[in-house]
């Protein structure tokens, strides 16, 4: 009785194995498609329902809430013509500076857009699906973004036709990042704490403040410099570590994109 | 049993936090080892296992591994420790089971972490644990009369 016990499990660990080793493999590539081509379509329903009813952007409770919320809207839309001029002005500025010291504009990436099909299917991580996989040549290590230019995550698992993507704000993200003030502190952006995500190891001599924002350093192999990781919302230094860290806001929109870009190189 | 996965992805994607916790999988493994009282459930959570692990960022294996690995614990500790098939029974059984399968995913992660780039936090699993023990035990709660009323004749074939 207890020889077949445990004969039993031996043979249903060697399925497991079997059948892990047959998808590395690639030959459980067709049963594999099969189920997504029938989960999918349901994933990305599920997931436009889900930000319908997420989306707290239309939710006011009062008349003065909206009153209020149309008011702010009005006071931004100034502060954003201000800064649309400034940006004009600095983008002629910023051009003769390029031309003078012949810089190379690395801002002309290999990218394809992506519809979010998902999100993750296990609490403890916090992922994303999207439709593109190898066979449109995304890799694992690529980044992701949204928005005009925001790094969301990196491409961590890639199918025939479908990736996987961790999002900044996951525990087990990492990124290369810069910091733009004068000294262009480098450091590392790490997820965990919630929907906000904390850059580490900044050097303690740099000074660092709220409202600075942060981009990938490109010293991490496939993720280019430049794309925006966040803007510095709180910084914490103690004077007997070596390294201070900042707290940073990423795109507010993270949990609530439907078109992603996949920066191919 | 595309519909208990698009019922996990339902839980997953719609209910608002903390109750997007609610393990939809377990809670239909432990009702079915309870109430039906086969082994077979043990091949239909390979089976789900391996969809949602088409889906997830872990890498192919871990959840194919422990998921069917702690059903197939689940089904013994019912059939040789939680013999008295009461509702404290039920519910305990739920717990080690959901205790059981985040233990392995811990040692899972640690295992894979000498192979690829993997940071293990045990608080967010311990978190991660409570959560879904607090809220799938409330639903089998919630469920069990309504189990207890439809399954009450059909348990018979476990018992003979």
């Amino acid at each position: 009785m207890k020889n077949k016990k445990l004969q039993f499990i031996l043979l249903f660990l060697t399925i497991i194995i079997v059948t892990v080793i047959l998808h590395y493999v690639g030959l459980l590539n067709f049963f594999e498609n099969k189920i997504r081509r029938v989960i999918n379509p349901v994933s990305t329903e599920l997931y436009t329902v889900s930000m319908q009813i997420h989306d707290k952007t239309l939710d006011f409770e009062s008349l003065s809430d909206l009153q209020t919320a149309y008011k702010e809207l009005l006071n931004r839309q100034q502060d954003y013509d201000l800064i649309h001029t400034q940006i004009g002005l600095l983008k002629g500025e910023n051009e003769q500076l390029k031309q003078q010291l012949n810089f190379l504009q690395k801002t002309d990436y290999e990218y394809k857009s992506a519809q979010v099909i998902g999100l993750n299917v296990e609490p403890v991580g916090n992922t994303m699906l999207i439709n593109l996989g190898k066979n449109q040549g995304v890799e694992v290590g690529q980044p992701v973004i949204a928005g005009e230019g925001y790094l969301i995550g990196k491409v961590v698992r890639v199918e025939d036709n479908q990736s996987v993507l961790r999002l900044i704000y996951d525990n087990q993200s990492a990124v290369a990042a810069t910091v733009l003030n004068t000294e262009g502190s480098m450091g590392v952006v790490e997820g965990g704490f919630g929907l906000s995500v904390r850059m580490n190891l900044i050097p303690q001599n740099e000074s660092i403040s709220v409202g600075d924002s942060v981009i990938t350093s490109g010293l991490e192999d496939k993720i280019p410099r430049g794309l925006i990781v966040g803007t510095i919302q709180a910084t914490e230094k103690e004077s007997y570590k070596p390294f201070q860290r900042a707290i940073l806001l990423p795109y507010h929109q993270i949990g609530n994109v439907h078109i992603v870009s996949v920066i191919i190189s | 049993m595309f519909f208990i996965i698009i019922l996990h992805f339902c839980s997953l994607y719609i209910l608002p936090y903390p109750f997007d916790h609610l393990n939809v999988l377990f809670l239909f493994f432990v009702s079915s080892i309870y109430w039906v009282g086969s082994g077979r459930i043990v091949w239909i959570a390979f089976i789900l296992f391996f969809i949602l692990e088409l889906y997830t960022g872990t890498p192919f294996g871990l959840l194919l591994l422990i998921g069917p690995m702690s059903v197939l614990f689940s089904y013994w500790l019912f059939m040789y420790l939680f013999t008295n098939r009461s509702i404290f029974a039920a519910i305990g059984l739920l717990i080690i089971s959901l205790a059981t399968y985040r233990g392995l995913y811990l040692l899972g992660l640690f295992v894979f972490s000498f192979f690829q780039d993997i940071s293990i936090s045990i608080i967010l699993i311990f978190v991660t644990f409570c959560w879904e023990a607090l809220f799938t035990g409330l639903t089998f709660l919630l469920l069990y009369p309504l189990f207890q009323k439809f399954f009450r004749n059909k348990r018979i074939q476990f018992f003979q």
